[in-house]
């Protein structure tokens, strides 16, 4: 028998050879542990986005935080910002005419069908499973909904996008006024109630009322220097007009589609709605014909309108004192309903971006995607200047979102709220209330005709009974 | 007897091609880069819009033409109400603000038609609106007439008492009034322009000829001004009519053809249809109508400028 020669033991080798095998194990173990959204851009660097956008507030705090994936990544990346109306038909324009101009672009809901479900959205469900490019921190289960089911899901389970922003209208309050005793005795006095932010429709009409004012009048023991409004609405013939009225028809209980999704707009409860929404100008200034929700936000950096149903996004711009007479006299609350007892909820829209199915840079894009949908990314954007939009559970603990009024009447405006149908040729029919609404406002019809017109472009262009096709959540309309 | 000898005429050599060429088509030759950029840019897709409005063509589906479905585009489009309106509309700002520019242009010209002191200056003033793009002007009278914080409206109306119950681009008999004024602003000087180059060139003779034989300013004016510009004064007329019809920007940034539809011409309806609609079945059945119109119309005033007063 022949043996080898032990050699004798060394604690030197013994410990060289863990760490070989330690490392050798780390190394394999690299990609679960060490992702990072720079490696998996490498073989993408050097590459072109390019991005459009519909301009909105919170977009300044967002813009940093886009340079700074390019600069991480090496891809360049270049944002073109529009004016909502001009971003529908640039976006539309792109797609349609499949130049692959834009890479990334913003989707509005009423889009969903035009764009997604017509082929010009490239799913990211491919991307989303590749390990290369997937951040294995991404927790899907940590969007806020419906931002997830309702705007980026679609129909067997297809991904178009992830959670980019999360719009919501929310009732608007004077608290200054709210708060000050004077007010408070004279409202009781003559309404019966305590003056508070109204929660239903009825509350919000008396706070209207109560606080229209001429100037040379009292209010929270200042004199008016001009005249001085109970309520701002909008009543420009543009899509805000649609927005506002839906948020009203909401609160109200009406509904426009029924539960089989066909149109309905001619019913008891939306005509009731819509003569109050309309007699409520009586409160509001003049300039209400011509006030689209950017003028509105306009009037109301002016500090002359008691109350409003606006925008979350508006509320950090409302504290700029740059631009606002009206800083920090602002609180929030959710929309006010015909009753108390029911739900409240608001408009929304999420403006997710989508990857062109045309880009050229499909992955790269979807990194961009990721990116700022991620926890981080969310984080920084609600802390940063000018603050953000919560698209994630992980994002409520945040300190601003903890301490800034307009975030729990967004939470619960989520919950219940709607958003623009994504069934083709939507747009016509939402033109078609915009003209009706308008043309009924200055008194050249009624509110019965303007339904009955409503409802009849409504059926020549909805012929289906799925007001969201394509999209697998609960009609939003009729929930 | 002598003979008389008769010249025959010699026949005309044969020109060869090539001289033919160079006789009859050579200027036709060196128009043919325009004319195919003509046929290109112009006709090629006239021709092809005329082929679209026969056809059931939805851009977000197809992206090329569909089927044929005959006059189905022009039904749709006359069972549109805001069709007809759009085209009243249309007609009522160019009717009356062409005419009001006419006659503004004119007396300016008429007044600045002497030398006066900073006259230059004057004249350049005179002629900013013009040269200013529709969508400039268009944002600008919005800073400055907007209720209840316009500029204008609230630094001087109201403090003046007026405008106070009135949203100005809210009511469709004021909106409709600032659209026009908007638009005499905007293209009165561009009137005041021509009729100044107008005036500038007409000949002395006659005037003197009528101060010898003792001529009023307003018989000079009437019998001798009017007449020789009058050529001027049609072709101008026939050019910003057709303009007119043509308004945009400024409607679109004011009012987007509102309230209701009691700013909404031609073009924003047109507008609304093509690139919010994306039915460009339809769009084209409509640019084919208004095609008609047109040269209906104008063709009609083309051939009276021409036939009657050799214009053109």
């Amino acid at each position: 028998m022949s043996t080898v020669p032990r050699k004798p033991y060394s604690p030197r080798k013994h410990a060289l050879a863990l760490g070989l095998s330690a490392l050798l194990g780390l190394g394999m173990a690299q990609p679960a542990l060490g992702w990072s959204v720079e490696e998996a851009a490498a073989p993408y660097k050097g590459s072109e986005l390019k991005v459009g956008i519909a301009f909105v507030p919170v977009m300044e705090g967002l813009l940093p935080l886009m340079e700074e994936f390019g600069k991480k990544t090496g891809i360049n990346v270049k944002i073109e910002q529009f004016t909502h109306g001009e971003w529908d038909a640039k976006g539309d324009a792109d797609l349609y005419s499949r130049t692959g101009y834009f890479d990334l672009l913003m989707m509005h809901h009423n889009r969903a069908q035009d764009w997604a479900g017509n082929g010009h959205v490239r799913w990211i469900n491919d991307l989303m499973n590749d390990p290369k490019l997937r951040d294995p921190d991404l927790d899907p289960d940590d969007f806020l909904q419906p931002l997830w089911d309702d705007y980026c899901l679609f129909e067997s389970g297809k991904l178009a996008c992830y959670p980019f922003m999360n719009f919501q209208m929310v009732y608007w309050f004077r608290k200054d006024f709210m708060e000050h005793a004077g007010e408070r005795a004279a409202f009781k006095t003559k309404y019966g109630y305590d003056l508070a932010p109204a929660e239903t429709f009825a509350q919000y009409r008396d706070i209207a009322e109560f606080f229209t004012r001429k100037k040379g009048e009292m209010i929270a023991g200042t004199i008016l220097e001009e005249n001085h409004y109970g309520v701002g609405v909008v009543g420009k013939r543009e899509p805000s007009l649609t927005w506002e009225w839906y948020n009203i028809l909401n609160g109200w209980g009406a509904r426009v589609f029924d539960e089989n999704g066909k149109p309905s707009f001619e019913n008891d409860k939306v005509l009731a709605a819509t003569k109050w929404w309309l007699s409520l100008r009586e409160f509001a200034p003049p300039g209400v014909a011509e006030a689209g929700f950017i003028d509105l936000f306009v009037l109301m950096t002016k500090g002359n309108i008691a109350q409003a149903i606006q925008w979350v996004d508006f509320a950090f711009a409302i504290d700029v004192p740059a631009i606002s007479k009206a800083v920090g006299v602002y609180s929030y609350a959710p929309v006010p309903r015909r009753e108390a007892s029911m739900a409240p909820s608001g408009w929304g829209e999420a403006e997710p971006l989508v990857i062109s199915q045309y880009s050229k840079n499909p992955e790269a894009a979807y990194l961009l995607m990721q990116w700022l949908a991620s926890k981080e990314t969310n984080k920084r954007w609600l802390e940063g200047p000018g603050h953000g939009l919560p698209l994630r559970k992980s994002s409520l603990s945040v300190p601003i979102v903890q301490e800034h009024a307009v975030f729990k009447p967004l939470l619960s405006s989520m919950k219940h709220g709607w958003f623009d149908p994504g069934f083709t040729d939507y747009i016509q029919l939402r033109e078609e209330v915009t003209i009706q609404i308008t043309e009924t406002a200055v008194g050249n019809q009624s509110v019965e005709d303007a339904l009955a017109k409503i409802q009849a472009r409504a059926e020549k262009v909805h012929a289906q009974g799925d007001i969201n096709p394509g999209q697998p959540h609960v009609n939003q309309f009729t929930r | 007897m002598a003979r008389t000898v008769t010249e025959t005429p010699r026949p005309e050599p044969r020109r060869r091609f090539g001289a033919r060429f160079l006789r009859d088509g050579y200027p036709y030759f060196l128009l043919s880069p325009s004319l195919l950029v003509l046929l290109l840019v112009g006709v090629y897709p006239f021709v092809f819009m005329i082929v679209l409005s026969f056809r059931k063509l939805d851009f977000r589906r197809f992206g090329t033409a569909g089927d044929f479905i005959g006059l189905e585009n022009y039904r749709s489009l006359f069972d549109e109400p805001v069709f007809f309106s759009s085209l009243k509309t249309t007609a009522f700002i160019a009717f009356t603000s062409v005419p009001l520019e006419l006659v503004l242009g004119f007396a300016m010209a008429y007044l600045f038609n002497r030398n006066f002191p900073l006259k230059r200056l004057a004249v350049t003033i005179t002629i900013i609106p013009t040269v200013l793009a529709p969508i400039a002007i268009a944002v600008m009278w919005k800073i400055l007439l907007a209720t209840p914080w316009g500029f204008l409206m609230y630094n001087v109306f109201y403090r003046l008492g007026m405008f106070e119950d009135v949203s100005i681009f809210g009511s469709p008999g004021w909106a409709l009034a600032a659209i026009i004024a908007i638009d005499v602003w905007e293209w009165t000087p561009f009137m005041f322009l021509v009729f100044m180059a107008g005036l500038g060139g007409l000949p002395q003779r006659p005037y003197e000829a009528a101060a010898v034989d003792g001529a009023s300013a307003w018989q000079t004016f009437w019998y001798l001004t009017l007449p020789l510009l009058s050529p001027f004064i049609l072709v101008m007329l026939f050019i910003r009519l057709i303009d007119a019809f043509k308004i945009f920007d400024t409607i679109y940034v004011l009012t987007k053809g509102g309230p209701g539809v009691a700013t909404e011409t031609i073009s924003i309806f047109a507008y609304r249809f093509n690139f919010e609609y994306w039915k460009l079945g339809e769009s084209s059945a409509l640019a084919v109508v208004i095609f008609l119109l047109f040269f209906a119309v104008f063709g009609f005033l083309f051939t009276q400028l021409q036939k009657r007063y050799r214009i053109f």
